[in-house]
């Protein structure tokens, strides 16, 4: 499949190499990927950033899905610890002012942590998804990474709030049976390595209803990334729905064609 | 552009389940991708202490598949492996797999070296595995650390004729060892920038990097996948596709 409908849900931009999301979009055309949701370049200032920080991560969002509106959505990335009032004021700067689709968390402060709360209230008014790192991890875990088990806590709080749980692979059927009794998580494919079968156990046990494909470039390639859906002994249909059919249900008008 | 694969193993694995172990379903699948011969070793020969039976096994397993060249695993602090290493040349095997990480040695250890040593007697290609898993996914009780790509790039120098090949590498870490030992290569399989391997060439010698899908752990479509990107030259491409290989290969003794 390479006509250009798919929709890339995990992609970032690079702050202090502006030039690198331009180089971006050649690349995802002739992968066939019409859409690219521009995530933030979330570890430019460290786990913690502060304010300043984020405003400064979300305008450089904004700047470029004003300049290549046909290539890329935003997200707003927000740090829980900054409390509510300057959560929902950079929400609302971001969503109502600059039309993002949707939140992203890193690891600033576990999934779990009540902090998220007004977020998730205000998302849930917005009717917008919060797309949430997610991994697993025997090694490398950082302070406040969550995992699979703190997005389940999150979701069973939230349930009229659509959660993206990122990262499959690093997430892996642990994690997919963790979230499988919440319907309103869906997962993303993106990162890691792309590990056999993963794409077909999470079919299984989800539906392809809840999976989205993702990249994370330009830290991974769209060909490694897209190779394992391309390639995942599933229906057509679908791979159609991982590629794009739920992402565009997800994000609204102007996702894709 | 058929493709020759460095790196593939067959099942079993005790913390992933493959469709098929069996070697009529991996040829089938690399067939599928366009790969039209591989390296494989025996996935369950990685934990034992002496593989020689598991290997022995394996090589029954792979005779009716001329396209699938067998390398089996040899476990240098196991007293057998000088022995296996020449009685495996004997038998027409082309290469031989070391695991040290999962072997509980280090990369420079002297069994190491004493096995390098034998396999470039053997003429045989000693492969020296960096990883199989992604450390971060590993068993909260089996954790097993990356090659230290320091002590491999001195394991490697220490054999300057002697071709090493080093697969799943991260990118840096295949930049490193490619600088630090002239006789080093590389696979593919866990190299990932955007733009793979346009970005990887700008740093590495193409005639140093070899195709690898590190099947069926990874899904073979995403290094295959990597292999169409129109900024690599033809001649690198067919040098990484499959030259590179079928050079380190040919009979050297």
């Amino acid at each position: 499949m390479q006509d250009s409908r798919i929709i890339d849900i995990h992609a970032h931009s690079v702050i202090k190499d502006p030039a690198v999301a331009e180089t971006l979009i050649p690349e995802a055309a002739r992968h066939g990927v019409k859409t690219m949701v521009l995530l933030g370049d979330v570890g430019a200032f460290g786990e913690f950033p502060s304010e300043e920080e984020v405003w400064r991560i979300n305008d450089d969002t904004a700047a470029l899905v004003r300049r290549f509106p046909a290539s890329f959505l935003g997200f707003c990335h927000l740090n829980p610890e900054h409390g509510s009032k300057a959560l929902l004021s950079e929400m609302d700067r971001c969503v109502k002012g600059m039309g993002m689709r949707g939140i992203k968390l890193w690891v600033s402060v576990v999934a779990r942590d009540r902090r998220l709360d007004p977020i998730m209230e205000r998302a849930g008014e917005l009717g917008i998804p919060v797309l949430h790192h997610c991994w697993y991890k025997t090694v490398q875990k950082t302070r406040c990474e969550s995992d699979p088990s703190d997005i389940a806590d999150l979701a069973s709080r939230f349930p009229g709030v659509t959660i993206v749980m990122a990262h499959l692979s690093g997430c892996a059927q642990r994690g997919i049976q963790d979230i499988k009794p919440f319907p309103n998580v869906l997962v993303d494919t993106s990162g890691s390595q792309p590990v056999a079968g993963l794409v077909e156990y999470a079919v299984r046990e989800l539906g392809a209803e809840r999976l989205l494909y993702g990249s994370d470039i330009p830290v991974r390639d769209f060909a490694g990334q897209l190779g394992r859906i391309l390639s995942a002994d599933i229906a057509e249909e679908d791979r159609e729905k991982i590629l794009f059919r739920n992402a565009r249900r997800l994000l609204g008008p102007g996702a894709a064609a | 552009m058929s493709l020759f694969d460095a790196n593939a193993w067959l099942g079993p694995w005790p913390f992933q389940r493959f469709p098929e172990d069996a070697a009529e379903g991996l040829a089938r699948r690399l067939q599928a991708e366009g790969i039209a011969r591989a390296l494989v070793s025996p996935a369950d020969a990685v934990f034992l202490s002496d593989p020689r039976e598991a290997d022995e096994a394996f090589l029954r397993a792979l005779g009716p598949f001329p396209f699938l060249y067998p390398v089996p695993v040899v476990n240098p602090a196991c007293g057998n492996a000088a022995d296996l290493i020449r009685r495996f040349a004997g038998e027409g095997v082309r290469a031989v797999r070391l695991l040290p990480s999962y072997q509980g040695l280090s990369a420079d250890a002297p069994c190491m070296h004493r096995a390098l040593e034998e396999a470039g007697r053997s003429g045989l290609l000693p492969v020296v595995q960096a990883r199989v898993e992604d450390e971060r996914a590993q068993h909260t009780l089996c954790r097993i650390p990356g090659l230290d790509v320091g002590a491999a790039a001195s394991l490697a120098r220490a054999f300057p004729e002697l071709p090493v090949l080093v697969p799943c590498l991260y990118h840096p870490e295949a930049v490193r060892l490619l600088r630090e030992a002239p006789n080093a290569r590389v696979d593919i399989a866990y190299v990932e920038r955007f733009r793979t391997l346009p970005t990887l060439l700008k740093e590495a010698p193409a005639d140093r990097v070899l195709f690898g899908s590190h099947a069926p752990f990874l899904y073979v479509r995403a290094a295959v996948m990597k292999m169409q990107d129109p900024g690599i030259a033809p001649a690198d491409l067919a040098a990484i596709g499959r030259g590179n290989l079928e050079n380190l290969l040919a009979p050297r003794r």
